[in-house]
């Protein structure tokens, strides 16, 4: 079911929960809703499943407009964070519970139910009440019974924000798993990159209630909007080097930089940020210089902090690496992951 | 049309639940409030015809400058200072005692908290029996200690005694099971790291356990200051009414006896000591509604 | 070694002064029943017999036939039973109503009850009373349960409970098309069943132990309740003390056995929201 999202408005008492929203949500789609905590994605979610009416706005699903559409007859399955699986209740009944509701007979909801309870790899667990069951398996058992009902539209509200790190890389797989083998339109609510980036089609960035981009994950990586997107994805972050274009030329800290700009307005404060892989030491002349502040090792991984100028720099280095703290080293960038951001507005230049 | 009464019904749902409750506190708590307060200044009110001469304080003065009415309240506040500070004292005691790490822990339970369950009146007929003069088992404790036996019940001056020691028995399980819910809400890591600092029992006791358990226990105090002076029931089993020679009016029997025990009743006299009762039980709410602001309060800045 | 043996010997007091205070405690109800069991002749006697000599059931049998309180007793079972039904469906429905649905002055409302708490019962007797004989049901059973079909007490241990209950559960039930009242039934009074037995076990001791009011809104044998009966039975039964201890018993054993096997829940449910009244 394709998704149409037009000027979506959430006002709450006192703040712009939601602000002018509009996207489109292709049919079969993954899609990641991510942001910061308070940037309203919730909100956006809880105004799809029409738990929340919109101030202003329209949801279409397919060619039906559900702005005024009841909850319950929206035809969408929604997954808790803290799962709100019925404690009383055992796995099979939690799962057969929407279809109770729809009096769908007794024989075919168990039918269901265990069909689903396969799909999401429960049915050994169909007796068991939820307090004897793992954080994994609950969530499984909350998928299953948002999805029993057959509905048009799967929405997950940071569905793995209560696991830890290993059960999560595993539930995320999962997820992807099961919205595949349905190929149900998905709506993914979280606010961790690395989660969004793995599992989705598509990312929707929003932050202060805005959509920021929304991209591919690995085009919202490559090709940033603006400045807010930058910064939110990459792990490390990217860094940011204060910048001013005088004189034809741009000044990165003060020094001189050889990369390509036009149509950037002149002494406007800029960033030029750089991903940590984009930065080269030592490697081609340069008149950037700074300082090696440490190094240190993360996994695989050698990283060298550099004070440059007033700002800090990472770059991965050779884990051979002579540089030591103190030293002197001249940066350079390569031509992807380096993009220049008027510092006031975010937006891009290069 | 159809989306119309959806929403109307989704206006009026709530109420649909609140219905039967609120028929019933309305009609039952909220009207008898503004009822007796009416009642209470309304003068030389007859209450077969419902006539009466006009609104002013004639019933207060009344009450005020009945000897039966000063007595009541009289006897109403010693109960209450006889009974409230004993009975804390000796529940902090068996508290304290009952939160050890004992055995038998629901043996000792049932029989501390059994009085709480049971009827005052029934209970009070088995203290009336151990009262007796002559063949109770009070008495004859007494005698196996060497002193004289009482006449509990007969004797008017001795009334009061059985009322407190009966008052104190019965109260006694509510307070108990309070204060252990505090105890339990004490850390152990405290006595542990007293321990380690060589504290003694006692030390412990009076420089850990009291203090934390202060909010619990006066908390307590006022929840059960409120609820001693409604004393009433215990009047019944063992003196049949307010002692044996009309000699221990509580503020509840003067009410219950206004207007139940006379012919012709008399409301308004009954309404306006209920009105006193209300106060008296106003201000230790107010008082209870203060510490427990000041408790949590220091509650958030630690 | 010294230190080992103070600690055991501290422990024999900390032993002897609980027994002490169990036996004093529980003395009453020894007293009672043991004198139940006795003749008028071992009732009387000093010192006091502290086992009768046979365990003969004519007292109960007096209290039973001759005085009416196999009467009282269905009296007090129906009385204390319709309470129980009429406040539990209206508590529950109240504090679902404070809980979970929004509606407009719904926490001032909730205020304004909680303060009406703290009058006292003793009170509003005066006008129940009057309420009570102006719809003629004065000295019916009716009386003495139509004043007790709503607690706020109950309702706001209630509604706290409900409250606890998180709010995803009640949106998950909302979009499969759950209506609040089979939300209600289905989901949150099973989940609140420890928080609703805790209710029903005051409120049932409340009812079967209470005094006041019955002796004001009833009279008439046929329909007192056992503690008022009992009182009567003390009044106008000449008062053998024997029979009154057969009688109290009646009264007091039920709570006894309930306490027995509902200890937890009574002893819990007393910490958390403390007695009524």
């Amino acid at each position: 079911m394709k998704i149409t999202i037009e000027n979506l408005t959430k006002q709450f008492d006192n703040h712009l929960a939601v602000n002018n929203f509009s996207a489109q949500i292709e049919s079969g789609q993954l899609v990641s809703l991510l942001g910061p905590s308070g940037c309203g994605k919730s909100t956006m979610l809880n105004m799809l499943s029409g738990i929340l009416t919109p101030s202003q706005g329209k949801i279409w699903f397919d060619e039906d407009d559900v702005t005024d559409v009841a909850a319950e007859k929206r035809g969408v399955g929604l997954v808790f964070q803290n799962y709100a699986l019925y404690p009383h209740m055992t796995v099979l009944e939690n799962i057969c519970f929407p279809l109770e509701i729809q009096r769908v007979p007794k024989a075919e909801r168990i039918a269901r139910a265990k069909e689903m309870a396969q799909l999401v790899h429960v049915e050994d667990l169909l007796d068991r009440l939820p307090k004897q069951m793992s954080g994994g398996q609950q969530q499984r058992v909350a998928i299953a019974r948002a999805l029993v009902k057959k509905p048009r539209l799967l929405l997950l509200d940071e569905p793995l924000s209560n696991l830890d790190a290993r059960l999560r890389i595993e539930m995320r797989e999962e997820i992807r798993r099961i919205q595949q083998s349905i190929g149900i339109t998905t709506i993914f609510v979280t606010h961790d990159q690395e989660e969004a980036m793995s599992i989705s089609d598509a990312i929707i960035l929003m932050k202060q209630g805005v959509l920021q981009q929304m991209d591919k994950p690995q085009e919202l990586y490559d090709q940033p909007k603006n400045c807010f997107v930058a910064d939110f994805l990459g792990n490390p972050t990217i860094n940011k080097l204060n910048a001013v274009y005088e004189g034809g030329r741009l000044l990165v800290e003060g020094m001189p930089c050889d990369i390509e700009t036009s149509s950037v307005p002149a002494s406007a404060p800029l960033y030029l940020s750089c991903r940590v892989e984009s930065v080269l030491i030592n490697q081609k002349p340069s008149s950037i210089k700074g300082t090696i502040i440490d190094t240190y090792v993360i996994g695989k991984e050698n990283i060298a902090n550099i004070q440059v100028g007033n700002s800090r720099v990472r770059a991965y280095i050779d884990s051979d690496s002579a540089l030591r703290p103190t030293e002197e080293v001249t940066l350079s960038f390569k031509n992807k992951g380096v993009f220049l951001f008027d510092a006031n507005s975010g937006e891009r230049y290069i | 049309m159809k989306r119309w009464s959806k929403i109307s019904f989704k206006r009026i749902e709530p109420f649909l639940y609140l219905a039967p409750f609120l028929i019933g506190i309305i009609i039952f708590t909220l009207y008898p409030i503004f009822n007796v307060f009416f009642m209470s200044f309304k003068e030389n009110y007859k209450y077969l015809t419902g006539e009466f001469s006009g609104y002013g304080f004639d019933n207060f003065v009344q009450i005020l400058s009945d000897p039966y009415f000063i007595q009541s309240l009289k006897n109403t506040f010693s109960y209450v200072l006889i009974v409230i500070p004993i009975s804390t004292c000796l529940a902090i005691v068996f508290a304290v005692l009952l939160n050890q790490n004992i055995k038998l822990k629901a043996l000792f339970q049932t029989a501390y908290f059994l009085p709480m369950v049971t009827s005052v009146t029934a209970v009070g007929m088995a203290w009336k029996f151990m009262f007796n003069y002559n063949s109770g088992l009070i008495n004859f404790f007494l005698n196996l200690l060497g002193f004289e036996g009482i006449n509990w019940l007969q004797i008017a001056s001795n009334n009061f005694a059985a009322l407190a020691i009966f008052g104190i028995c019965n109260i006694l399980p509510f307070i108990i099971i309070l204060l252990l819910s505090g105890l339990q809400n004490i850390d152990p890591l405290y006595y542990t790291a007293a321990k380690v600092d060589g504290a003694n029992t006692l030390t412990c006791f009076f420089r850990i356990t009291l203090p934390l358990l202060a909010p619990t226990i006066c908390m307590v105090l006022i929840v059960n200051t409120i609820s001693t002076f409604k004393v009433f029931n215990e009047l019944f089993p063992l003196f049949n009414g307010p002692g044996i020679a009309y000699n221990l009016f509580t503020v509840v029997y003067y009410i219950y006896y206004q207007f139940r025990g006379l012919t012709p009743p008399k409301y308004g006299l009954a309404a306006a000591a209920a009105i006193i009762l209300f106060i008296i039980i106003f201000c230790f709410t107010m008082i209870q509604l203060y510490v427990q602001k000041k408790y949590s309060l220091e509650e958030n800045k630690s | 070694m010294k230190k080992i043996h103070s600690i055991k010997f501290s422990r024999i007091i900390l032993y002897i002064v609980l027994a002490l205070g169990a036996i004093i405690m529980v003395l009453p109800f020894y007293w009672m029943i043991i004198g139940a069991f006795k003749t008028s002749a071992e009732i009387n006697q000093f010192p006091p017999v502290w086992f009768p000599s046979s365990f003969n059931l004519d007292n109960f049998k007096f209290a039973l036939e001759t005085a009416p309180f196999a009467t009282y007793f269905l009296n007090s079972l129906i009385v204390t039973f319709c309470c129980l039904i009429c406040c539990t469906f209206t508590t529950i429905l109240g504090a679902f109503a404070f809980s979970r649905l929004k509606f407009f002055g719904r926490d001032i409302l909730f205020s304004l009850l909680l303060a009406l708490m703290m009058v006292p019962f003793e009170m509003l007797i005066i006008t129940n009373y009057r309420t009570i004989v102006s719809w003629n049901i004065h000295d019916t059973l009716f009386a003495l349960i139509v004043p007790f079909t709503s607690s706020i007490f109950y309702t706001y241990i209630l509604k706290n409970f409900f409250a606890s209950i998180p709010e995803s559960l009640y949106q998950a039930a909302r979009i499969d098309g759950c209506s609040n009242w089979k939300y209600l039934w289905r989901i949150m009074v099973p989940i609140a069943k420890p928080a609703l037995v805790t209710i029903i076990l005051l409120n049932a001791i409340a009812c079967w132990n209470s005094f006041l009011w019955p002796m004001i809104a009833t009279n008439s044998p046929a329909v007192r309740t056992l503690p008022f009966g009992l009182y009567a039975f003390q009044t106008e039964g000449g008062a053998l003390m024997e029979r009154m201890m057969a009688a109290a018993t009646l009264v007091v054993l039920p709570m006894i056995l309930l306490f027995l096997f509902a200890r937890k829940y009574i002893v819990n449910g007393v910490a958390r929201g403390g007695l009524k009244g």
